[in-house]
């Protein structure tokens, strides 16, 4: 457990390293290379370390609890097959990056269905919304949440990809583009897009000015 | 610079992902248009919007429950054996060897000059010869069946540099005579009663074409019109 914390504290959950960086950190490339040759402890400690941020970025390009946890299933499968072919010079929250990018696209094309927000919600797969003293703005903050969700929807899956690793997960555009495969010209473009495109959804709502219902 | 080439870059200005160049242009422009920069705080309020979505917060008992099923997937898959694994290893690293750019470079480079040779050698109007197929070469082909050059049945092809050109096409006792030009579809009823289907296979070769005519059901039990 301990190491488990070490490479959380280090590594920072799902960082992707700084371009100065040489790969992984020791403890992380430790355990890797435990876990490359066998050792179901350390994949164990891998799945650990990793499994909030995998479920937590599924689920934020795929919009719902059951297909992020699906999809994260299939990371993890995937990660255990094929870690033997990891070099531990290389960025190892890229390539698990690129391993969620492609589950979810599997997992979407499979299941196209949508579950909203407040559906994710209601049926209590998240934790409920921080503690506040001021119910009318917790409201806010959740109606807000729930444009968001809805207007993330309104995107193509690649631009929502982009947008989530850009926006939500904070990488740098030269990143996503290593990430997706593409240039960071088609990055930029798809980020240009569904900036714009959540933008106007949301102007709408505001100029409607009621209550947003998913 | 305008307002509308300005609104285009103000999604990717607002978080600082132009090039620098582009960034002072928008900048410069923003200063003296208030449009534009109405625009830019609206995109400010979505981006903030969009920041401010938490990360969802997923229950410790629903990660124990996934991490357990995750284990019993894994132990349903069958381990890779050690040769396949060897093969992964060799097939990434090939892969990576291949995705250097003077690699990749090197590849189309020999891919656009090997088929150019091979045109120069075998394609029409090149050095090669084009060795026409004999009737009796081609089979499965109805006993019928005729090969006819251009310059015995028609003649619209002339030059000496024109390459040579075959067609083929099956004809009947008392239906098309050979070289004669098929009938299209849409020609009457007289074609549709001489020829129920009509095959047309093309070779590689586009000068190469196979016409293949069935006989009607009068032709095969020899009614005469």
């Amino acid at each position: 457990v301990s190491n488990v914390v070490e490479i959380v504290r280090l590594t920072g959950g799902l960082r992707v390293a700084d371009p100065a960086d040489e790969g992984p950190s020791t403890s992380l490339r430790f355990v890797i290379e435990r876990a490359q040759a066998g050792d179901a402890a350390a994949f164990d400690q891998l799945i650990v370390c990793f499994q909030r941020k995998v479920v937590s970025t599924a689920w934020r390009v795929l919009g719902n609890q059951d297909d992020a946890l699906d999809a994260a299933q299939e990371v993890f499968i995937k990660l255990h097959r094929y870690l033997h072919t990891f070099r531990v010079d290389q960025d190892f929250s890229a390539w698990l990056y690129r391993l969620i990018v492609n589950a979810c696209h599997d997992t979407r094309k499979r299941r196209p269905r949508h579950i909203s927000l407040e559906e994710e919600r209601e049926r209590g797969g998240l934790d409920t919304l921080r503690s506040s003293d001021d119910v009318e703005a917790s409201a806010m903050v959740a109606e807000d949440e729930s444009i968001i969700a809805a207007a993330l929807e309104t995107l193509s899956q690649k631009e929502r990809a982009a947008l989530v690793l850009r926006d939500l997960e904070g990488l740098a555009t030269e990143e996503v583009a290593k990430i997706l495969g593409s240039s960071a010209t088609t990055v930029r473009s798809q980020i240009c897009s569904a900036r714009a495109k959540i933008k106007q959804f949301r102007d709408r709502v505001m100029r409607e000015g009621r209550r947003f219902r998913p | 610079m305008s307002c509308d080439p300005v609104q285009k870059l103000i999604p990717l200005y607002v978080e600082g992902d132009l090039p620098a160049r582009s960034t002072e242009r928008v900048r410069g422009h923003l200063e003296s248009c208030l449009p534009c920069r109405s625009l830019l705080e609206g995109y400010r309020v979505s981006q903030r919007a969009l920041h401010a979505v938490r990360p969802p917060e997923i229950r410790g008992a629903t990660l124990d429950d996934f991490r357990r099923k995750v284990w019993r997937r894994i132990s349903e898959v069958r381990p890779r054996s050690a040769l396949g694994r060897q093969i992964d290893r060799a097939w990434i690293a090939l892969r990576q060897w291949a995705s250097q750019p003077a690699v990749a470079a090197l590849a189309v480079f020999a891919v656009v000059g090997g088929s150019f040779v091979l045109s120069r050698a075998t394609g029409p109007g090149g050095r090669g010869e084009l060795h026409a197929p004999s009737a009796g070469g081609l089979r499965g082909l109805p006993e019928d069946f005729e090969l006819i050059r251009p310059d015995e049945g028609s003649e619209e092809r002339d030059g000496e540099d024109a390459p040579e050109m075959m067609l083929a096409q099956a004809s009947f006792d008392d239906g098309l005579e050979a070289g004669e030009p098929a009938a299209p579809e849409s020609a009457g009823e007289d074609a549709g009663e001489d020829a129920a289907l009509r095959i047309e296979i093309q070779t590689r070769d586009p000068n190469v074409r196979i016409i293949w005519f069935t006989p009607t059901e009068d032709h095969a039990a020899g009614v005469e019109d």
